[in-house]
């Protein structure tokens, strides 16, 4: 559920986005008759979007936008123009004064409600691939092993890239069984290179991104040059499966912007969870997209999953069962999704996998 | 979710190079039913947002009620064709409706569309034999003459006839 503003003069028109928001949407809607009661909400209630008329008579719709762009405050606020203006070079006038979104109206109700999932990140562009960024700040958590096996499954569905983000030699390539002869490393000495360049590809059609199999001994991709390959690499794909790097760099922060779902794997130790906990807390606009899978790294009893969920600020998607052949499989570069499809384990990660497509 | 509240049409009305876009109570009829009566010569709109054709996009200024003269009018652009037929427009007809496609030059635009008409065209009635001060035009862009690259593009347009200075038929 998001919180979004709607600024417009009429109120019927009001009435009815409100209706179909909160009805429809399952949105918290903030609503506004006129521009400067619109722009006091936006500052005191924050709201994840807002979706503005042009016609309004104190303060355009186009001003409305130009002043929350302007504002450090509200400039993150995601916007969408819903005008019977509807000209070209009225799309244009709006996308000037930073609108993300220009809808005329008549708007059909799913239209609408499907532009807005695609601004709050929920849902991926017409023709553009779901990301799936995997993540987790504290150490030796299996978070590569997830990210490979997720990937491999979303390949069973479609067209999958995995991305190995660390700077620091990532492992995906070794999990895979692939020597990384090339990699996204390339880039930051020639950014002319083609993607397809860059990538190999595995046996399952799974196509590798693999990170630079030395340590960097400079900054990594930077956001606008990540930004750009994603860009690229969202015409080709179906699913991107990012394998974060452990910190939370320009490039991690980027994806997690761009990345439509998020699975944060943890194990249940406290200094896993405890890392979860306070990444979570750093990470608050991101709860929404956040799944968490606890992965069990040791047999034997574990705390119970309740009072972990009720520690734990994002909701729990499974808990991984312990297997001891991980380590073998991994070694032997044959995740558990091809050589053992129907343990445990990966039963569990299918359920993952269902949740990321649901 | 519809456009209209009440039963008002929204359109943008084009006259001496300024875009004016405004809400026509229409109630049981038409935009083209108002603009095509002879015997009013002002259309009272509503929520009148005016925009000089040089900045298109912006709006200069706004009034809760405003008066436009018919006869001061360019053309009238509708995003849904509905709103700009007459009532006797909306029927079919036994000879089939025909789409001719047409270019004519008006203050400040030229325009593109097509006629659409019962039966055959004779384009030296089109213009000069009957009472009917506009003419409809349908799937329309037009083009400010000034700068080609601004164009405005609609449905259909209700055309003042006395602005129209040359009128090109592609075939008929």
């Amino acid at each position: 559920m998001a919180r979004i503003l709607v600024i417009d003069d009429s109120a019927e028109m009001l009435d009815l986005l409100k209706i179909i928001l909160q009805e429809r949407g399952k949105h918290e809607v903030l609503l506004s008759a006129d521009g400067q009661t619109g722009l006091a909400l936006a500052l005191s209630e924050r709201p994840d979007l807002a979706i503005v008329d042009v016609m309004m008579p104190d303060m355009t719709g186009y001003d409305v936008i130009r002043r929350l762009r302007g504002n450090p405050t509200t400039a993150h606020i995601r916007t969408i123009v819903l005008t019977a203006r509807g000209q070209p070079i009225d799309r244009r006038v709006a996308a000037e004064a930073g609108a993300d979104t220009f809808l005329i109206k008549p708007v059909e109700t799913s239209v609408l409600l499907e532009k807005i999932n695609e601004l709050l990140g929920k849902t991926p562009s017409k023709g553009g691939a779901l990301i799936v960024a995997v993540m987790g700040l504290a150490g030796g958590v299996g978070k590569t092993t997830v990210a490979v096996n997720l990937a491999l499954l979303l390949q069973q569905v479609g067209q999958t890239l995995l991305m190995d983000l660390s700077p620091n030699s990532g492992h995906a390539a070794l999990f895979l069984g692939l020597k990384p002869v090339r990699h996204w490393g390339f880039l930051l000495e020639n950014p002319g290179l083609t993607t397809e360049s860059l990538m190999q590809r595995h046996d399952s059609g799974l196509k590798l991104l693999a990170s630079p199999p030395l340590p960097l001994r400079r900054e990594g991709l930077d956001a606008v040059s990540l930004d750009a390959l994603f860009q690229l690499l969202e015409r080709n794909s179906r699913f991107i499966v990012v394998d974060m790097p452990p910190t939370l760099d320009a490039a991690a922060q980027l994806t997690l912007e761009r990345a439509h779902r998020l699975v944060m794997v943890s194990s249940d130790e406290p200094p896993s969870i405890q890392t979860a906990i306070r990444t979570l807390q750093l990470l608050e606009n991101v709860h929404e997209r956040m799944l968490i899978v606890l992965n069990t790294l040791r047999p034997g009893a574990h705390p119970p999953l309740e009072a972990l969920q009720r520690a734990l600020p994002a909701p729990i998607c499974t808990r991984l069962p312990y297997d001891e052949t991980q380590a073998l499989v991994l070694r032997r570069g044959s995740p558990s999704v091809l050589s053992q499809p129907e343990s445990p384990l990966v039963a569990e990660l299918r359920r993952v996998v269902k949740t990321l497509l649901s | 979710m519809e456009r209209r509240q009440h039963s008002t049409i929204v359109a943008d009305f084009f006259a001496d190079g300024y875009r004016v876009s405004g809400a026509y109570d229409a109630r049981q009829r038409s935009l083209g039913d108002a603009i095509y009566d002879n015997t009013t010569s002002y259309l009272a709109i509503e929520n009148a947002y005016v925009s000089s054709i040089r900045q298109a996009g912006e709006i200069t200024g706004n009034y809760p009620v405003a008066i436009i003269v018919k006869d001061a009018l360019t053309f009238v652009l509708s995003m849904d064709l509905n709103d700009t037929l007459r009532r006797d427009q909306k029927y079919g007809s036994y000879l089939g409706l025909q789409l001719v496609p047409i270019f004519l030059t008006l203050p400040f635009f030229d325009l593109q569309g097509f006629l659409r008409l019962p039966g055959r065209l004779d384009p030296r009635v089109l213009l000069s034999s009957t009472t009917e001060r506009f003419l409809t035009v349908v799937d329309v862009t037009a083009h400010v003459t000034f700068e080609p690259d601004l164009n405005f593009q609609g449905a259909a347009a209700l055309i003042n006839k006395s602005q129209i200075s040359f009128l090109g038929l592609q075939s008929f």
